[in-house]
């Protein structure tokens, strides 16, 4: 067979040709594909060729992929329209359709994945707006709700330097560990909506490692006492006194792996151990382990204590979210470090946080002058502008700045009033709100440093800020601010910031 | 008496353009989704005025995001075109302005309507995200209550035969 008659063969089975009028009237069709009666109009066969002849040029015209349905017989064909001699036309429909309908089985996956993704990409876009709310809501309504616990850890601690009789001491000690356990729960709250946000941030600084365990130990003797608990801490002799790490997430994690340890076990010890794990070219790991005799976790649970807000069985009793742990996971991880859990019920448990830090060449920072030789010394007031806004919190600041006979006092209530101030007086510290109407505490401190009286604008200045301090804040730390101080503020630590200062 | 008007839908694939011609034309709604791939066509007679009646020759395309990318051929002769997107995927209106404006200029005679479509799964459709795109909107419809369907190709036959 000649390739001219295999063509005219294969043409033959898929190609339909007809003949049609400038009306649309069928003169001849070959009805190989549809059958087409002579004389019938082509618009009444089928939609598609309505109007079909007024879209005609005299090059003809072609369609490819039209769905045809004809006499009950549907096909889907490339169409091709030509005018030929005497105002008629030849119109040929080649039928494609096996070849269609794997095409649109390709196109059918390809358009729902397509489809798919996009519709994941939305919903994963509105939960992420939703968290964003909540952490926004969280970390709004946990900043308004520790200014009043501020005010009243500060209170409940003035008053107990009064006289009190055994009942009042007994309710004011009711009064701090419910209000230290509060600030302890919406600490744990503002750490998670910070570490949701990528807000809590790592801030290395070279730190006493020695003197911060000291501190530690001093709290947990105190706090293992009154659970008639043996606390047993072992510093490895090797370990250095100075470390460049972030001190604050430091102590974090050792604080919350105790009180974890309090909170589970009743009788028996809890230790504290650090030890050198690794050491080289001012490298270090160090170990934190925290061993108690408590409850214990089946090897099953262990997993699932580390994922926040989850609370174990025999936790049911135990007060507390059950985001300690979590939170102490996630800031181990921010720091770089590992955490692992050795435990066993009624045997007690043992968590292992392994930090990897800086090791200072020389041992030595900056000695901070003794604040106390410092007043003893000088026998002289020091000269304090306070700029808060919440009367509440000058209230405070007054009273406890108050007590020790030490300072002269102005308060103003913002940014603006305090560089009149200054203006006016000369200071020997100010210490300001970073929130604040007018002018925040920082645009206030920039503006005092702007001021040209050279004695002026050097007073140190300390800024007060919520649980977040914002990059922007740590920013200016050492440059147009002398210190931040957290909200709650303890009495000793907000003295001890002051004075420090004071001493630079 | 009829006069007849080639009607085309185009738009991003996965709009709605098949389901808002099934539901104009038999009144039907299904949540399967089928591709379509080149071109369907479909008839519907519906009366204007006492006396006259409008014969529908509605143009079902392949979904794009590019009419640059139609077949030349499906457009022409066209009366009227539909823009279809999907209210609730942002990708099928994201250049809706950019396809309008090619449209209005290779086709400066052809009556063109924009349809917001799937409207019945949008909670709150006065909110704020959804503000701008409406108002280059001609009409939000929804194939599957069969919202403003009617309308559109009403108004479409009335416009064409004004």
């Amino acid at each position: 067979m000649s390739l001219k008659n295999i063509k005219s063969s294969h043409q033959a089975t898929n190609t339909q040709f007809v003949i049609f009028n400038s009306n649309g009237v069928v003169l001849e069709s070959d009805n190989v594909l549809f059958s087409i009666q002579q004389k019938s109009k082509l618009a009444t066969i089928h939609p598609f060729f309505e109007n079909i002849v007024d879209m005609v040029t005299p090059e003809g015209i072609s369609f490819s992929c039209v769905h045809l349905n004809i006499a009950e017989k549907s096909l889907t064909c490339d169409v091709e329209i030509k005018p030929i001699e005497n105002d008629t036309y030849l119109l040929i429909l080649i039928d494609f359709s096996k070849h269609y309908e794997s095409f649109q089985s390709l196109a059918q996956s390809r358009n729902e994945n397509a489809i798919t993704s996009e519709i994941l990409t939305i919903k994963n876009e509105v939960l992420k707006e939703k968290e964003a709310f909540k952490n926004k809501f969280i970390d709004n309504f946990s900043h308004e709700i520790i200014s009043p616990i501020t005010s009243i850890i500060a209170f409940t601690n003035l008053m107990q330097g009064t006289k009190l009789n055994k009942e009042q001491k007994e309710y004011i000690d009711v009064i701090t560990s419910s209000s230290l356990h509060l600030k302890s729960m919406i600490n744990d709250v503002l750490d998670i909506s910070k570490l949701n946000i990528g807000k809590l941030e790592i801030h290395n600084e070279q730190f006493n490692l020695r003197k911060l365990l000291s501190q530690i130990t001093s709290e947990y003797n105190y706090k293992c006492a009154q659970k008639q608990l043996d606390f047993n801490v072992i510093i490895d002799d090797s370990i250095p006194t100075y470390i460049e790490s972030d001190n604050t997430k430091i102590r974090q994690l050792i604080k919350n792996l105790l009180d974890n340890a309090l909170k589970f076990t009743k009788t028996g010890s809890i230790n504290l151990k650090v030890e050198k794990i690794f050491s080289r070219a001012q490298r270090i790991t160090l170990a934190f382990i925290i061993e108690d005799t408590g409850s214990g976790i089946k090897i099953e649970d262990q997993e699932a204590i580390f994922k926040r807000f989850n609370r174990l069985e025999n936790a049911n009793h135990i007060e507390g979210v059950g985001l300690g742990l979590s939170i102490v996971k996630e800031i181990t991880e921010l720091l770089g470090g590992t955490i692992s859990l050795k435990s066993e019920p009624k045997k007690g448990s043992t968590f292992t946080i392994n930090i990897k830090a800086k090791c200072p060449v020389t041992q030595e920072v900056k000695k901070q002058k003794n604040s106390k030789k410092l007043f003893q010394k000088n026998k002289q007031k020091y000269q304090v502008l306070i700029v808060e806004d919440n009367e509440l919190h000058q209230l405070t600041i007054f009273k406890i700045l108050a007590k020790t006979n030490n300072y002269y006092l102005d308060i103003v209530s913002n940014g603006g009033e305090a560089i009149e101030a200054v203006k006016k007086s000369y200071y020997d510290v100010i210490l300001m709100d970073y929130k604040m109407p007018i002018l925040n505490g920082l645009e206030a401190a920039k503006a005092i440093r702007n001021l040209s009286d050279n004695k002026k604008n050097n007073i140190p200045i300390i800024i007060a800020t919520g649980a977040h301090i914002c990059t922007e804040l740590l920013s200016q730390k050492g440059k147009d601010i002398n210190d931040i101080i957290t909200k709650p503020f303890d009495e000793d630590m907000f003295l001890g910031v002051i004075e420090n200062c004071l001493t630079q | 008496m009829t006069t007849s008007k080639k009607i085309v839908l185009l738009g991003h694939f996965g709009v709605g353009k098949t389901s808002i011609i099934r539901k104009f034309v038999t009144n039907e709604f299904s949540t399967d989704y089928k591709v379509t791939i080149g071109v369907h066509i479909l008839k519907k007679e519906i009366p204007v005025t006492t006396t006259d009646n409008i014969s529908l020759i509605i143009w079902d395309l392949e979904g794009t995001d590019n009419v640059d990318l139609i077949n030349k051929s499906y457009l022409l002769g066209a009366h009227s075109f539909i823009y279809v997107y999907d209210i609730t995927r942002p990708v099928t209106f994201s250049n809706l302005e950019e396809n309008i404006l090619k449209l209005n200029e290779k086709f400066p005679n052809t009556l063109l309507k924009t349809v917001a479509n799937k409207i019945d799964l949008v909670e709150d459709i006065n909110d704020e995200k959804y503000k701008d795109t409406l108002l280059k909107t001609d009409f939000t419809s929804s194939a599957k209550t069969g919202e403003n369907i009617e309308v559109l190709f009403d108004n479409i036959a009335k416009e064409l035969l004004l």
